[in-house]
């Protein structure tokens, strides 16, 4: 069931008013959340549905024998154990064809390697994202972090809570656990600010993301060859813009949902594209993701701790299983490699000291933004290319001299608007949000109705998936 | 945008308000789009209510005129999509040759073609599975009348190739690449790239996912082909479509179920009519058979699929059905994601989703399609296989 449909639209009305309804009901409010999450889940594959419960379920219970015991390297046991299970789970599910397929490779370099087979299960749907919540319980039980203690049906709900459940944002157990433990507020739902994100988002995936893929991307990267390099580097902003606006504005309408339901979910974007270095682009890009590396897997690594050379280890290692994490291809490890080598370069110009004063000049910050930009775009080719051969064609590409054919007004004009909307001063949106509330609720309904309709028009037909969908 | 910026907040109350004058004005303006939306769920309970109640909506509806909005408003987008140039891939601005990574088998044609269009021409013989079935073909009924309900019990084994004759000097040959998904993912990309490699070839890209011939209703292959088109007149077809054909659909008002002898009739005549619409200019056309599925239900499926269309548009002049599944299934014809080269290394052959061709999969499919549309001049004497044909082979 994706979000910018019929289907949706329908079920999220049914549930947004049951919910409502229930809401002097905490528990019942929840079980209905609970088995809405569950039945949206089942929409794509009920056979998965058991295997998002039992990893809810074993985290809701690890978590509960971390709080109950006092012995420090019993706690531990548990939180490897529960790690172990979910890791587990996630290899077997996406890792278990690409890494006995590298195994055979590599054997098959110094011999002949025995006849496998290789085939591994189909890959649930947003499996990465609900495993990911489920260490985070872990680790916050783990940690003290989540000072409540923790039910089965709240865990439950957390891990499962449809909004968030097929590509995030990554909810943090000690951010949102306390918002199941209160009942929510039916006279302070942030109607406004959901609402505007929902529009935000379907007119960032409708029509922006969609149309450049249609148009621009789709057929460019299917056939780099019979591209002049003018052409090729517009693909390449094209798909910069398209994944931003495919992915965030997934999650804006997953945390407009979320507020409507009186729930409250991270920022995962902040105009990533107006960032100055990497550091600051992993600020913005996917923020509870990286959020989420950095403290469980950076820190926990030793993060800055212990000198330049092991912070360059650490911040290697996480981006290489950023990357992989994106997906069983060496395409995502390079992906991963080359922003882990951006973050490791930008740390040894940083500690310069001789350039500390250009640093801080706005033509500087440009010129940093402008390079940051193509460095991001450069691995990108990575990410959208299907293999190395791909990413090879597409480079070569930008050696070709050519006429640029494929800047069409409407593609230009979306490219523009998803680069220019990111430096949309955030007061602009408050300022409306402000606006609408002075507005009678009927009439809100109605600009929303129309907002939709145009968005609905202007969009190509058909639905795209979501890119996150995928890993 | 931050959420906890935000200054302003409403009751529930008010929510129920706004999402029912929200509910009431989008179902004015959408009625139209609902109805298409219901046009094309799939046969079954929501549909039985939702079709004819949006139906019933949008008729009283557009005796108000609201309709006529969204009409008038795409109407106004499609105009503006005509003004641009049809979808196809850009000609090859570099015209330095590069290898192309793995080429099928290039035999002579061995004299016992049947088709006379293809005598003398060189035949791109795909390598065989080790294990794969006989070809056992079973017919009852030779009728293509749209009346035959019988279909081939089982699939050749192998289908021969036999290519094109090579494109004069000087002119260029334009290839359609039609269907759904099973173009859409991995399959053209190859094709596209393949044909970007050969300054004789010109791609046309007329596919499109989630289509098929069982739903005119949500695509309609026997309008949407020709404006795909445009005014170019392809030489030379490559069909992918199917996958999403294993469904039941309305015809004349009534319910057929997917593989009934009704079913079977209907589907059998869209499949004849849309040959009659590919080969009404000569093309030549390779009808690509569908690749065994992960799922049971969802192959057993695809397999009715496969026979019927194989029995069909194989009658056909100007018509190969190609049997990629030797190249794609394992030896015992069934569904693999991976399969090991005889050095033990491995090679990818699906998508995630058990349904696709990943690109290495789909990069079996392309070279000897590739030598299909552009031989090599002069045709050569029997090629060694390939490192990656002798996979097949050995398997």
């Amino acid at each position: 069931m994706l979000f910018p449909t019929v289907e949706f639209a329908a079920f999220f009305l049914f549930t947004l008013a049951v919910a409502w309804a229930l809401v002097r009901q905490p528990t019942w409010h929840k079980h209905f959340l609970l088995f809405a999450s569950y039945v949206f889940y089942g929409c794509w594959n009920w056979a998965y549905v058991p295997l998002l419960f039992g990893i809810s379920l074993v985290a809701g219970l690890v978590a509960q024998r971390i709080q109950r015991t006092e012995d420090a390297k019993t706690r531990k046991r548990w939180l490897i154990g529960g790690v172990v299970v979910c890791l587990s789970t996630l290899v077997y599910y996406k890792y278990t064809g690409f890494l006995l397929q590298n195994l055979l490779d590599l054997w098959a370099l110094v011999g002949k390697p025995p006849a496998l087979s290789l085939d591994g299960p189909m890959l649930p749907l947003g499996i990465s994202f609900f495993v990911f919540h489920a260490i985070s319980l872990l680790g916050d039980v783990y940690r003290g972090k989540l000072k409540q203690a923790v039910n089965l049906p709240d865990a439950l709900l957390y891990v499962a809570f449809f909004p968030q459940l097929i590509a995030g944002p990554i909810l943090r157990a000690s951010d949102f656990m306390p918002q199941l433990a209160t009942p929510r507020d039916p006279q302070a739902v942030h109607v406004n600010r959901g609402l505007m994100l929902i529009v935000a988002g379907l007119f960032k995936k409708v029509i922006i993301s969609n149309q450049l893929a249609v148009n621009l991307v789709d057929p460019a990267f299917a056939a780099p060859q019979s591209l002049s390099g003018p052409d090729m580097l517009l693909a390449v902003y094209g798909y910069a813009v398209q994944i931003y606006c495919d992915f965030s504005g997934y999650t804006d309408i997953a945390i407009g949902c979320a507020l409507l339901f009186g729930y409250r979910f991270p920022d995962n974007f902040d105009r990533p594209y107006t960032a100055t270095d990497p550091q600051d682009f992993w600020r913005r890009w996917h923020i509870s993701l990286s959020s989420w590396l950095r403290d469980y897997l950076y820190i926990p690594l030793g993060g800055s701790r212990s000198g330049s050379w092991f912070t360059a280890r650490n911040l290697m290692i996480t981006m290489l299983l950023g990357g992989l994490w994106h997906g069983a291809s060496w395409t995502f490890v390079i992906w991963g490699a080359l922003h882990g080598g951006y973050l490791i370069v930008h740390r040894l110009w940083a500690a310069q000291s001789w350039h500390a004063r250009l640093r801080t000049s706005t033509a500087w910050r440009w010129v940093s933004r402008v390079l940051l930009f193509h460095a991001v775009c450069a691995a990108w080719i990575f990410f959208r290319a299907p293999s190395l051969d791909q990413v090879g064609d597409v480079f070569a590409r930008f050696a070709v001299a050519g006429p640029l054919t494929l800047a069409q007004t409407g593609t230009i004009l979306l490219i523009v608007l998803g680069l220019a909307g990111q430096y949309a001063p955030p007061r602009w949106g408050d300022a409306l949000e402000n606006e609408l509330a002075r507005w009678a609720a009927p009439a809100r309904g109605a600009v929303l109705a129309v907002s939709i309709f145009a968005i609905e028009v202007l969009g190509p037909s058909g639905v795209a998936p979501f890119i996150y969908f995928q890993f | 945008m931050s959420t906890s910026r935000t200054p302003s907040v409403d009751s529930t109350r008010s929510l129920a308000w706004l999402l029912a004058s929200f509910v009431m004005v989008a179902v004015l303006l959408e009625s139209g789009g609902l109805a298409t939306w219901a046009e094309r769920l799939d046969i079954g309970p929501l549909r039985s209510f939702a079709q004819p109640t949006t139906a019933a909506l949008s008729e009283r509806l557009r005796s108000w005129g609201i309709g006529e909005l969204r009409t008038r408003m795409l109407a106004g987008l499609a105009r503006l999509q005509r003004n641009e140039p049809p979808a196809r891939a850009p000609k090859l601005i570099a015209d330095s040759p590069i290898p192309a990574r793995c080429d099928a088998p290039v035999v002579h044609d061995s004299g016992l073609v049947s088709n006379l269009l293809m005598l003398g021409r060189p035949t791109v013989q795909p390598p065989l599975l080790t294990g794969w079935p006989a070809p056992i073909v079973a017919k009852t009924s030779g009728q293509h009348d749209g009346a035959a309900t019988t279909i081939a019990a089982s699939l050749p084994a192998a289908a021969t190739l036999d290519a094109l004759p090579p494109v004069p000097p000087g002119q260029t040959r334009t290839v359609a690449l039609v269907g759904d998904s099973m173009m859409a993912v991995g399959l053209s990309d190859n094709l596209l790239r393949g044909i970007a490699r050969h300054k004789e070839l010109h791609a046309i890209r007329a596919f499109r996912a989630g289509t098929g011939l069982s739903r005119p209703d949500t695509f309609d292959w026997m309008q949407q082909y020709p404006q795909m088109l445009g005014d170019s007149k392809p030489d030379a077809i490559i069909v992918a479509i199917g996958a999403n054909d294993g469904q039941s659909f309305v015809q004349d008002g009534k319910v057929l179920e997917f593989g009934s002898e009704a079913w079977i009739a209907a589907y059998r005549d869209r499949l004849n009519r849309f040959v009659d619409l590919l080969t009404k200019d000569g093309a030549q056309v390779i009808w690509i058979g569908l690749p065994p599925m992960r799922i049971a239900k969802y192959d057993a499926r695809m397999s009715l699929i496969n026979r019927l269309a194989y029995d069909t548009v194989s009658q056909r002049e100007h018509v190969i059905w190609w049997n990629a599944a030797t190249l794609i299934a394992d030896p015992q014809g069934q569904f693999r994601e991976y399969a090991q080269r005889p050095d033990g290394s491995s090679i990818r052959l699906r998508a995630g989703d058990g349904i696709h061709l990943s690109e290495d999969g789909a990069g079996l499919l392309a070279p000897p399609l590739l030598t299909w549309l552009d031989p090599p001049t002069p045709a050569p004497a029997v090629a060694a296989p390939t490192a990656m044909a002798e996979v097949h082979v050995s398997l």
